[in-house]
């Protein structure tokens, strides 16, 4: 087991210098690299020499990828093009409130989902099945930001209407959010409608995914075993085959990092929540390749991580798996 | 600082001129002294000192920029009326020399008088090649700033050649010596906050001083105990929080979560017309939208060139639609703006010169006639083999601009004329146009009121004449205008070229944008201002009741 | 993110790994081609298909409606009431009315007539990420699967560091720094990152077939790789290849969606689905019918595209017992 976790750990060092080296020369050659400055007709030549030099664009691409690495490591990964701010220190304020935005949301939908999940598989064709069938459909179909932009509509008018403030459709926080549960609340204020569009997502997918790996495994030769010993249908159902059924739902909800990330971008974006998302888009729109680069990095980085963890929690969780 | 604020293309402009303001008088009752208003901020500055190229977005300039309170303040009428300035006059012609005296009572918010001391190091900083500042323009024709009295509240400003809108280079642009000297690197001064570096404290000479920072969220501005101006501050905070997705800010206002906004004119803006509680001012900005035609052989188009092609477009445009369907909808007396120098708001120095372009086929057939041009089967003319479809260039995601493409491109074609689109995001937009390689591109410059800045436009040689306009006469009269200190001259030199270009139409203005400041029935004393000093000028005499 | 459509694709890919319950063969067409020989019983494989496909009554109602919607939108210049730029000062912003169904827009544009030429924009740009990303995903994944080891390895880890960035955000970047809102230019970025599922899919497949006997005995008959690959080997992958090319359509609609939300995507003067609501999102809040038909269309787009994914799912995959 630990060799099985060492060695999947060594093999992620390779993977890591690919994706960054990929990263570097994908964006680097796409995009151009003074873009931003070039937005702007009138940024003086003297401007354009300076960053130049500091960046040195007139090297080939491998030597700045090594300039680059160098900076990440120990400049905060430099600065973005136009301000000399180094681009870490606005990662690092980010970064946890994107957390706080898909975390929640991650929590949320894997109770609900899961829930929905095990009674859709044991009350399977009911009419429960089927109206959670069709919400995860509908989930699926569901482009987020219309579904954010909807919200965001209808909370507005029931303000309107009714004049008492339920949830907040925009930023992350008021301008005095207080201090202790003061702060508490009026976070969850502001998080509330993000985060439950970011649910329905997940819920179509994890409901969905509970639903067929308990039926899977329901119908598998331990189950039917353990049915043959004489336990009751509900013992069975969850001391055994929910438990087995929750391992790739489980692994799935890790690897699914990534994607989270994605639904973020266009959630931030919509309600202004100051996070990874917003400040990907607000650079792309400067077309400032360094902080974007920079962010590809660490989601990368987490995504890599969050492979490890799931695989390693498969293995550990799962007993049929043997590693040699 | 707030004459660099225009990011993208700032231009401008500025003239003692007259002018026609918004402007709620609403101060009736007597202010209440105290509590906060919540300002929806547009744009967050990347960084927050202004004069680098880096951190020189608009929102820099009305939010950190009220904090550098200058010699003059330009008001809602275009006028530069005296702020730190006790008295400010050209008192040498050659070279150029004006004695400034500050007001006495002029301190900054530690206590420390404001001085020569303070003009000179901003003049420093930005000559200084080391500094990447967003614009040395203005600057760069200061040859000293030396003090004339002890206390340093006297000084001449001594310019190597004349400048006439000198009084720009005054307005919100002033660092605290004090508390900057001996900063090493001007590039690494006031990113991530604006403390006097020595003390940790905020510093400002304005009526208020920035107590805190959340990047990514907000900032607060708290009064100045010390401001030296008629009144103290009447509210106790200011708050710009950021809401950089204007469909957001828009719901953000009108479900009461901000109590004022100052966004690009959008449609749904009419539709926040009728709701109770909500105020909304609208005023002729600084912005003129116009048609700009490429003349050069690169990236033009050879039709272009010819002064009778580019009249006939001009009769193909149907610029009343434009103000009708769009912009109507926001003033019902919008009008069509048919100068590129001034914007119709600019009483006593507008001339109408392109008025005579009233959209008409049969004006466009007569032209075309005329240097046999012949009308293909699918309704389009052609000259000499080459079809007149041109195409025609904006910024994608400016929806306004958008659709005033596509109602100038569906009625051009009952002319005979075909636009094509040819849009790209401004930021692939505009490193295209000012490389030149556009047929027809729409765009605006952002002024100040003054023409100054018309000569890189559209003179020969002109950094930014980028359709290659080639007319030695306008050349020759912006010129002159620019070194020509009396006003009223100046505007006559002005105009003169003006008419010149509505001959000719190297470009084809459009409209005066207009500015938007919405803001909640119970803020008073708030006001736009639609000069690039923006609403945000008079912070202390808001109040709320 | 997207990531609901990508979700899909990754429950796809992953399930196998994850001991779920899903895809994978058509193994009993196998069965069938070992004991009698080719031609005919392939064709008697599709039969069945179809058969069972025909059964399945949502799929079947779903496929009729998605053939009248994306019909009428590659009909539009001929269906639509009026052109897509046609504008009348004497209705603008009108709401929905016999006369124009969908309403009309600031200028007075017939918002159907909007909405049919946006289903054209967006199905194209669909059909060809369709199209493209099969045929790559089918390529890579059959030389993958059939050469094994190092065109293994090379082409699974570079899916693999494909797989470590959020889509969205590899999308964005492409087409925000090379898109230029160009239709085309679109498609083929999002084919690009599309792909590396199928592959995965396929290669799983021709790693499991290489080891069948038939391809042995067809090796020993002298026959070439292509020939193998091409007769033998693809015809019994393709029902997971055509599950793939039905929800690809829908991902890229949803994609798109995105992208031109964000303003990234496919640019104006041709109206796409997601365009049109990023642009009716301006005055939502009144003119309600300018969010909520695009929306809807992409809505139940979407939906009838995963249900007849679903049915084609069950049709070629009778191994697969769980039912949506």
């Amino acid at each position: 087991m630990l060799t099985f976790i060492a060695r999947r750990i060594l093999y992620s060092i390779p993977v890591l210098i690919a994706t960054s080296f990929l990263i570097f020369a994908g964006v680097s050659l796409i995009g151009d690299p003074l873009g931003g400055l070039k937005v702007n007709p009138l940024a003086s030549q003297q401007t354009i020499d300076h960053i130049t030099a500091e960046k040195h664009l007139n090297d080939p691409i491998p030597v700045r990828y090594g300039y680059w690495v160098r900076d990440a490591v120990t400049h905060k990964f430099g600065t973005p093009l136009l301000s000399n701010v180094p681009i870490w220190d606005d990662l690092k304020r980010v970064i946890p409130h994107t957390l706080m935005l898909v975390v929640t949301a991650e929590l949320i939908s894997l109770l609900i989902g899961v829930s929905i999940g095990i009674y859709s598989a044991i009350r399977q064709y009911s009419v429960f099945d089927y109206a959670a069938t069709t919400f995860s459909f509908l989930g699926f179909a569901m482009p987020v930001f219309w579904l954010a932009l909807m919200a965001q509509i209808l909370f507005t008018n029931l303000f309107l209407a009714w004049h008492v403030r339920i949830f907040y459709t925009s930023g992350l926080s008021s301008p005095d959010p207080g201090t202790g549960i003061h702060w508490v609340l009026d976070r969850a204020q502001h998080l509330a409608i993000p985060v439950m569009v970011l649910c329905v997502l997940n819920l179509a997918v994890y409901s969905r995914f509970m639903r067929a790996s308990l039926l899977e495994v329901v119908n598998t030769d331990y189950v039917r075993t353990a049915r043959a010993k004489g336990l009751t249908e509900k013992r069975v159902t969850m001391k055994h085959a929910v438990r087995n059924a929750l391992i790739p739902v489980v692994t799935l909800a890790a690897l699914n990092f990534g994607a989270l990330i994605g639904g973020a971008i266009v959630t931030e974006q919509i309600f202004q929540l100051d996070g990874m998302g917003n400040y990907f888009i607000q650079n792309l729109l400067n077309t400032d390749i360094y902080p974007i680069m920079a962010w590809l990095m660490v989601v990368a980085v987490a995504v890599i991580f969050f492979n490890l963890i799931a695989d390693i929690l498969y293995g550990v969780l799962d007993p049929r798996v043997r590693y040699d | 600082m707030h004459r660099f604020g225009l990011a993208a293309i700032a231009l401008v402009a500025l003239v003692a001129a007259v002018f026609v303001g918004g402007g709620s008088a609403s101060t009736s009752a007597s202010p209440k002294k105290g509590g906060q208003v919540v300002f929806g901020a547009e744009q967050e500055p990347p960084c927050l000192n202004g004069f680098l190229s880096g951190c020189n977005n608009t929102w820099t300039s009305w939010t950190v920029g009220t904090q550098y309170r200058g010699l003059y303040i330009q008001k809602p009428d275009f006028s530069f009326v005296p702020d730190l300035a006790q008295s400010a006059k050209i008192v040498k012609a050659k070279p150029m020399t004006i004695a400034v005296k500050i007001k006495k009572q002029a301190v900054w918010s530690d206590g420390v008088p404001v001085t020569y001391q303070d003009f000179k190091y901003v003049w420093q900083q930005e000559i200084n090649p080391k500094n990447d500042v967003a614009s040395r323009s203005g600057y760069d024709s200061i040859k000293a700033i030396t003090p004339t009295s002890k206390d340093g509240k006297s000084f001449n400003v001594i310019f190597s050649k004349p400048f006439a809108p000198w009084k720009a280079l005054f307005v919100n642009s002033l660092y605290p010596a004090h508390a900057l000297n001996g900063q090493p690197d001007f590039n690494n001064v006031w990113l991530n906050d604006t403390n006097n570096p020595k003390t940790g404290k905020p510093i400002s000479d304005g009526p208020f001083t920035m107590t805190n920072y959340t990047k990514g969220q907000s900032m607060t501005f708290t009064a100045n105990p010390k401001w030296w101006g008629p009144h103290k501050p009447y509210l106790s905070k200011v708050v710009f929080v950021f809401r950089t997705n204007t469909d957001t800010e828009i719901q953000a206002i009108r479900g009461g979560e901000v109590d004022a906004i100052y966004p690009q004119p959008q449609l749904q803006l009419v539709d926040l017309k009728g709701q109770p509680g909500l105020k909304i001012e609208s005023n002729a900005g600084t912005t003129l939208e116009h048609l700009d035609f490429n003349e050069q052989l690169k990236g033009g188009m050879p039709l272009l060139r010819a002064p009778w092609f580019r009249q006939a477009l001009a009769y193909a445009v149907n610029r009343q639609a434009v103000i009708t369907q769009i912009y109507k909808k926001f003033n019902p007396k919008q009008q069509v703006l048919q100068n590129l120098t001034y914007g119709n708001s600019q009483k006593g120095l507008y001339v109408p010169h392109f008025q005579k372009y009233v959209f008409s086929p049969t004006k466009v057939a007569s032209i075309m006639t005329k240097h046999n041009c012949t009308k293909g089967s699918d309704g389009i003319w052609s000259c000499n083999g080459t079809k007149a479809t041109i195409k025609y260039g904006t910024t994608t995601g400016n929806k306004l601009r958008e659709l005033v493409q596509e109602i100038v491109q569906a009625q051009a074609k009952s002319a005979g004329i075909q636009f094509v689109t040819d849009n790209d995001p401004s930021r692939l937009f505009f490193p295209r146009v000012s490389d030149g390689n556009y047929q027809i591109a729409m765009f605006a410059w952002v002024g100040t009121g003054d023409p100054f800045g018309q000569t890189d436009i559209y003179g020969i040689g002109g950094g930014s004449n980028w359709k290659g306009y080639n007319s030695v006469k306008v050349t020759n009269l912006f010129k002159a205008s620019d070194a020509e200190l009396n006003p009223t001259k100046r505007t006559a030199l002005v105009n003169a070229a003006d008419a010149n270009m509505a001959a000719n139409v190297p470009t084809l203005p459009v409209v005066q944008k207009p500015t938007f400041l919405v803001y909640k029935t119970k803020i008073h004393g708030i006001r736009d201002n639609s000069t690039v000093q923006g609403p945000t000028d008079n912070m202390q005499d808001w109040w709320v009741g | 993110m997207t990531d609901h459509s990508l979700e899909q694709d990754r429950t796809l890919a992953a399930a196998p790994v994850a001991g779920g319950a899903a895809a994978v063969g058509a193994t009993g067409a196998e069965e069938l081609v070992y004991e009698s020989g080719l031609e005919v019983e392939v064709r008697s494989q599709w039969t069945y298909a179809r058969r069972r496909f025909m059964r399945h009554r949502l799929a079947v109602g779903s496929l009729i409606i998605l053939i009248i919607i994306l019909g009428a939108g590659l009909l539009a210049p001929w269906v639509a009431p009026y052109s897509f730029e046609g504008y009348d000062v004497n209705s603008l912003e009108a709401a929905p009315s016999l006369h124009h169904p969908f309403g009309t827009d600031l200028l007075g544009r017939d918002y159907l007539s909007r909405v049919l030429y946006g289903i054209r924009t967006s199905e194209r740009v669909a059909f060809i990420v369709m199209v493209l990303a099969t045929m790559v995903g089918t390529a890579v994944g059959m030389v993958a699967g059939y050469y094994s080891r190092w065109a293994d390895n090379l082409l699974m880890r570079f899916t693999d560091l494909i797989l470590t960035l959020p889509a969205l955000a590899v999308l964005l970047v492409a087409a925000g720094l090379i898109g230029k809102g160009n239709q085309y230019r679109v498609a083929i970025i999002l084919s690009l990152l599309l792909w590396t599922a199928l592959a995965r899919i396929v290669r799983g497949q021709f790693l499991s077939l290489r080891e069948k006997e038939y391809v042995d005995a067809a090796k020993a008959a002298g026959a070439g790789d292509l020939r193998i690959m091409f007769r033998h080997m693809l015809p019994n992958s393709m029902g997971p290849i055509v599950v793939f090319a039905t929800l690809t359509l829908g991902v890229a609609i949803l994609l798109e969606a995105y992208l031109s939300f964000l303003g990234f995507g496919v640019q104006p003067p041709t109206p796409a689905l997601g365009k049109l609501i990023a642009d009716g999102q301006d005055v939502s809040s009144h003119d309600w019918w300018l969010v909520t038909f695009p929306g809807l269309t992409i809505v139940l787009i979407v939906l009838c595209i995963n249900f007849v994914g679903d049915g084609l799912r069950d049709a070629l995959d009778p191994t697969q017992r769980v039912r949506a």
